[in-house]
């Protein structure tokens, strides 16, 4: 998306204040939950995500004194079984529309980044619209995945450190760790980010400061605390679920990631096999993810860099579904302004990633409802859009020029 | 035209099994035998990793025999599972009653899982000369370990145990189950109400009913290696290279 780009298609959203947009985004997601609740009465292929299931049976696990770990495959904070409790005492539904308006939220949060940016107010809301209208978004939160939660506490955290609150930051960093694991990468560059007073590079990336104490200190506070919390409440079931599983996560089901056949050929080697395999798969992506916010250290590029680690830990995720695109799709509207393509690039791009995406369903299809053999074109189709990805985000990165101050 | 052909063949085939059952039961009251027949039919529906098992249970009697529950014993091998959070949300939803015995880990691939026990319950309506009723398990298929060359697994679903407890039910329609010739009344695990449920024999078209399940192919596994490692290192390798290439000015 570039500005030339959106300044060509200037009439097509027409000027509404940021309310207005957001409560037609709202009644867009409650219109999706209600076809959601119809669909699944009458069709075979459920709209709601099984998630949203499994919430739910963990909130009536938590209503029942009892632990929302006992039911089977529940992997998330306790809080998202607390919150979902009214889906029984209220409305099956409760816990999509909380999503739907966290969604809202975050738009806001959005909005307000980008004003504190020194955007104007059209503009911050001009790119808020591409989260609060974005059809994946949209679709992921009404089908029930609760991973808009996780973006409104990143987009807290962001919000906070834009002004210069370094104990919310951290609170917020801490709470965005225990709720969903995966914002812990961006834990170094928002430590990089804080201005520090030395000269030589090296010392001004890591040596601590009164700033950048604060950020951790809070931030380990919240983190363990609620961990210590949940321990003592429920015990080793906690820590694991919600924590330890995410850490050594095989899945050989067939997804989108690019080593899931490789996981299932080889989830009875012997376990020498498995570890040459296993660092052969860390060590791309873990060396990523510890240069990236060296080169993006400045304050300036934080969201482009917090943008760039969620891309590269979801493109090289060993298991990979559509829900985890959330974590990097609700970054993308602060990174909007700062991206100038060209729209040739632009629909090259973009389709390659659409279309190996979609490319990847009919083998997926083949094997999952017609029983038939297709492993090895699933694998082609994974290795397909893994490249997509690295072609995404190699363009973003030569796409991406941040002037001091935009308006 | 073959719809219409079918239906027809449909009609006719059902029209003379309820004649040879009248017969059957007619000749087994002529012996003193079990005064009905009790019929069992199961179809597997869908294909896929996602399948519903159908039952029809049928019972025909020339005997007074009212108010008949079936209760159903399903053996569900490694190969496939019944998830219990599914089922305990159709009970909730008064879809089906049914109670999965043990723990099912639905996650678990099939070599490392357990095999595991589904118990249905259902009553018997009245219906056209016969007593009746239909119950739908959803089933699902677990991946199955490669094997050279890949192909299809084979899940067996065995004959289920079926076991009826009917407002009268003759001495000689009780299924022995015990060296003594004579079995005692047992529980239906779905529902405490009734306490005098006994095996009996089923008329039945299928033996056993297979489930294919596409496997992976462990001759790929070298190259499915080296291509993984090789695209996604050298995808890290452009993503750095790129990187460097366009770093801004005031980082690193």
């Amino acid at each position: 998306m570039c500005v030339r780009a959106v300044k060509r298609k200037k009439k097509i959203i027409p000027k509404m204040s940021l309310a207005l947009h957001c409560a037609i985004g709202l009644v867009i997601r409650f219109a999706l939950i209600a076809y959601g609740v119809t669909q699944d009465e009458i069709s075979e292929v459920q709209y709601t995500d099984v998630d949203y299931k499994v919430f739910t049976d963990a909130a009536r696990h938590v209503l029942e004194g009892q632990s929302p770990y006992d039911r089977h495959t529940y992997r998330y904070s306790p809080i998202v079984a607390y919150l979902m409790i009214p889906n029984i005492v209220i409305h099956p539904a409760f816990g999509k529309v909380l999503f739907s308006l966290s969604d809202i939220v975050v738009t806001v949060l959005i909005h307000w980044i980008l004003k504190i940016e020194g955007f104007s107010n059209k503009s911050a809301v001009k790119y808020s619209l591409f989260w609060l209208y974005n059809p994946l978004s949209v679709v992921i939160t009404t089908r029930g995945n609760a991973d808009s939660l996780a973006s409104v506490l990143v987009m807290l955290t962001l919000y906070f450190m834009e002004k210069r609150n370094y104990w919310l930051t951290g609170l917020l960093q801490g709470l965005s760790i225990h709720f969903r694991l995966y914002p812990i990468i961006f834990s170094l560059p928002l430590y990089v980010a804080i201005d520090s007073s030395f000269q030589k590079k090296i010392f001004r990336l890591f040596v601590p400061n009164k700033n950048r104490f604060k950020l951790v200190l809070s931030c380990c506070f919240s983190l363990f605390s609620l961990t210590g919390l949940f321990y003592w409440l429920y015990g080793y079931d906690f820590l694991h679920e919600s924590l330890l599983f995410h850490l050594k996560r095989t899945d050989i089901r067939h997804n989108y990631s690019v080593f899931f056949y490789l996981q299932y050929l080889t989830y009875k080697a012997p376990d020498a096999y498995e570890i040459v395999d296993k660092l052969l798969m860390v060590v791309p992506q873990a060396s990523l993810l510890m240069v990236f916010p060296i080169f993006y250290s400045s304050k300036k590029h934080l969201h482009f860099c917090m943008f760039c680690l969620a891309f590269i830990i979801v493109m090289f995720n060993t298991v990979l579904t559509c829900q985890y695109f959330i974590w990097y799709l609700s970054l993308v509207p602060l990174c909007l302004p700062h991206l100038q393509f060209s729209l040739k690039e632009l629909m090259l791009v973009s389709n390659f990633w659409f279309v190996a995406q979609a490319a990847w369903l009919l083998p997926a299809y083949l094997l999952e409802f017609k029983s038939l053999d297709t492993f090895m074109y699933i694998w082609i189709q994974c290795l397909v859009f893994f490249w997509a990805n690295v072609t995404v985000l190699t363009s973003l990165i030569r796409n991406y020029k941040k002037k001091e101050k935009t308006t | 035209m073959t719809n219409h052909n079918y239906s027809q063949g449909m009609v006719f085939y059902h029209i003379l099994r309820l004649f040879c059952l009248f017969g059957a039961c007619c000749a087994s009251v002529v012996n003193n035998d079990c005064p009905f027949v009790f019929n069992v039919e199961r179809t597997i529906k869908n294909e896929g990793f996602h399948r519903n098992v159908d039952y029809y249970f049928e019972l025909v009697s020339v005997s007074d025999i009212s108010e008949c529950h079936v209760c159903v014993k399903q053996a569900i091998p490694s190969g496939l599972y019944v998830n219990k959070d599914q089922i305990t949300e159709m009970v909730r939803l008064g879809k089906i009653e049914a109670a999965v015995d043990g723990s099912v880990d639905i996650e678990a691939p099939a070599d490392k899982a357990t095999p595991h026990d589904v118990y249905l319950h259902v009553e018997l309506m009245l219906g056209f000369n016969t007593m009746n009723a239909t119950v739908t398990l959803p089933v699902h298929t677990r991946y199955h370990s490669a094997r050279k060359d890949g192909g299809l697994e084979e899940a067996v679903l065995l004959l289920p145990e079926v076991s009826l407890s009917c407002s009268s039910i003759p001495e000689q329609c009780k299924h022995p189950s015990s060296s003594e010739g004579k079995q005692l009344p047992t529980i239906c695990p779905v529902t405490n109400d009734r306490s005098d449920y006994f095996a009996v024999n089923y008329e039945t078209r299928d033996k056993l009913s297979e489930i294919l399940i596409p496997v992976g192919n462990s001759s790929h596994y070298e190259i499915v290696q080296l291509f993984t490692f090789v695209v996604t290192w050298v995808g890290s390798k452009f993503i750095y290279y790129t990187l460097l290439n366009n770093r801004p000015k005031d980082g690193m």
